[in-house]
């Protein structure tokens, strides 16, 4: 320190550089973990579409609205909210029997099935309902 | 002065001349005087005041009943007959202030106040979804620019805002919570709420030093929140509108060059519509479907421009 009082120029690049340095080392940025729910099909002949994920959202009140498309055999609705999400279908046989609410918790979990749909034309799918989400 | 004398055979006609001279010239000094002893009445009326409820035609509570003294007879109809001139009528009273308030004002007239707002009610039907599991309390600005449409009557619109944090629902204020110390708010979460519409107050007492006042208003209002994950890069927005069907307040100011005085306010919003984005894309929109009403009650202070 300077006999005024003030630091000299050079101390006080040391000291920012060691606070950098320090910053670095304690910076563990691990953010926020999220839930997700993702939507994939394979047909009969075994050709699959790929996975579409949807990530639950935070906040209370907040909703994320995904139509998904397969082949344009059939759409897969998503709508989620921060607890739940509801899965449906259209373009397919009794959409009713392939509907799904699925809690926050479960997906959290882990939570896997493959639902088998019959479409308008006939055509047969498997639609895997995986958690995560490997994007 | 003489007695008059009191002989029927004079009669009263006696008594009037005989005392003629002297009874006048007191007469006429006393008529003389009438104007301005009620000009001074008058003057001294408004200069003294009486406090409201001390005034001495009104009984306190608990007082002994007044004594009511019976009218004056009327003067007998031989007594002496002179042409009063009308009492002068006392002027029609102005609007005063009283205690070196100032007068009620007319025309423009804004406010400014802040305070603390604590939410009440549910934003939705969902089970869980209450306002105060939402949003936090927040501390409001409000503005108010209109009009005195008469001493009484106000008339003007207000806009407000007010920030806060996140609620009490327990996901999100975890995922609000700085976990780790770097001392950098990796995750930052922020709610803002926006009230805009039109308001009427009623003034109880304009020109007292202490104006009671209530007021109703109504409008619209959005509460904007978000939650910011810097090290994900995702940003999470949701806003929620709706009606305010009813913006109820009431207060008192202290009117000097400016009013200042608390108030409580009580707003009551139905949520019609949401919105989420996501980075600023908009992931989903449209109505609420389970409505419901919820409140902000807040206690503040605010200032009055042209009281």
């Amino acid at each position: 320190m300077r006999p005024d009082g003030y630091l000299s120029s050079g101390l006080l690049l040391g000291c920012l550089l060691l606070g950098c340095l320090g910053h670095a080392c304690t910076n563990d940025p691990a953010g926020l973990s999220y839930t997700s729910v993702t939507l994939s099909a394979t047909n009969a002949q075994g050709e699959s579409t790929p996975g579409e994920c949807t990530t639950l959202p935070i906040l209370l009140g907040s909703h994320a609205m995904n139509t998904i498309d397969f082949d344009g055999q059939f759409e897969a609705r998503v709508f989620a909210s921060a607890r739940e999400v509801e899965i449906s279908f259209t373009g397919i046989q009794d959409p009713g029997a392939a509907k799904r609410t699925l809690s926050a918790e479960q997906l959290d979990a882990g939570y896997a099935e493959t639902v088998t749909l019959v479409a308008n034309d006939g055509q047969q799918f498997d639609v895997l309902i995986d958690s995560g989400c490997a994007q | 002065m003489q007695v008059a004398a009191s002989d029927s055979g004079v009669g009263k006609e006696h008594f009037r001349r005989s005392t003629r001279g002297e009874t006048l010239e007191g007469m006429k000094l006393l008529l003389g005087a009438a104007p301005v002893a009620a000009m001074l009445w008058t003057s001294l009326a408004g200069a003294v005041e009486v406090p409201d409820g001390n005034a001495p035609d009104e009984a306190a509570p608990g007082a002994p009943a007044p004594v009511v003294r019976p009218p004056p007879p009327p003067p007998p109809a031989s007594a002496v007959q002179v042409d009063e001139p009308p009492a002068p009528e006392p002027p029609p009273e102005p609007t005063r202030s009283r205690r070196g308030a100032p007068p009620a004002s007319t025309g423009f007239q804004a406010h400014f106040g802040t305070g603390a707002s604590f939410p009440f009610g549910d934003a939705t039907g969902r089970p869980g979804d209450s306002l105060g599991a939402r949003y936090a309390w927040q501390v409001p600005f409000l503005i108010g620019l209109g009009a005195k449409l008469a001493e009484r009557w106000y008339l003007g619109g207000y806009l407000q805002f007010g920030f806060g944090s996140e609620g009490s629902n327990p996901g999100v204020e975890d995922a609000c919570d700085d976990k780790d110390s770097n001392l950098e708010n990796d995750v930052s979460c922020s709610v803002i709420t926006i009230r805009a519409g039109l308001e009427g107050e009623y003034s109880f007492d304009p020109p007292a030093r202490w104006n009671p006042w209530i007021g109703y208003g109504l409008g619209l209002e959005g509460v904007v929140q978000s939650i910011d994950d810097e090290p994900h890069n995702r940003e999470e927005t949701n806003s929620s509108t709706g009606t305010t069907y009813a913006k109820l307040s009431f207060g008192a100011d202290y009117r000097a060059g400016v009013g200042i005085g608390p108030f409580v306010e009580v707003v009551a919003t139905r949520f019609e519509k949401t919105q989420t984005e996501i980075n600023g894309y908009e992931v989903h929109s449209g109505p609420v479907e389970d409505r419901a009403l919820h409140t902000w009650i807040t206690f503040g202070f605010r200032m009055v421009v042209r009281p």
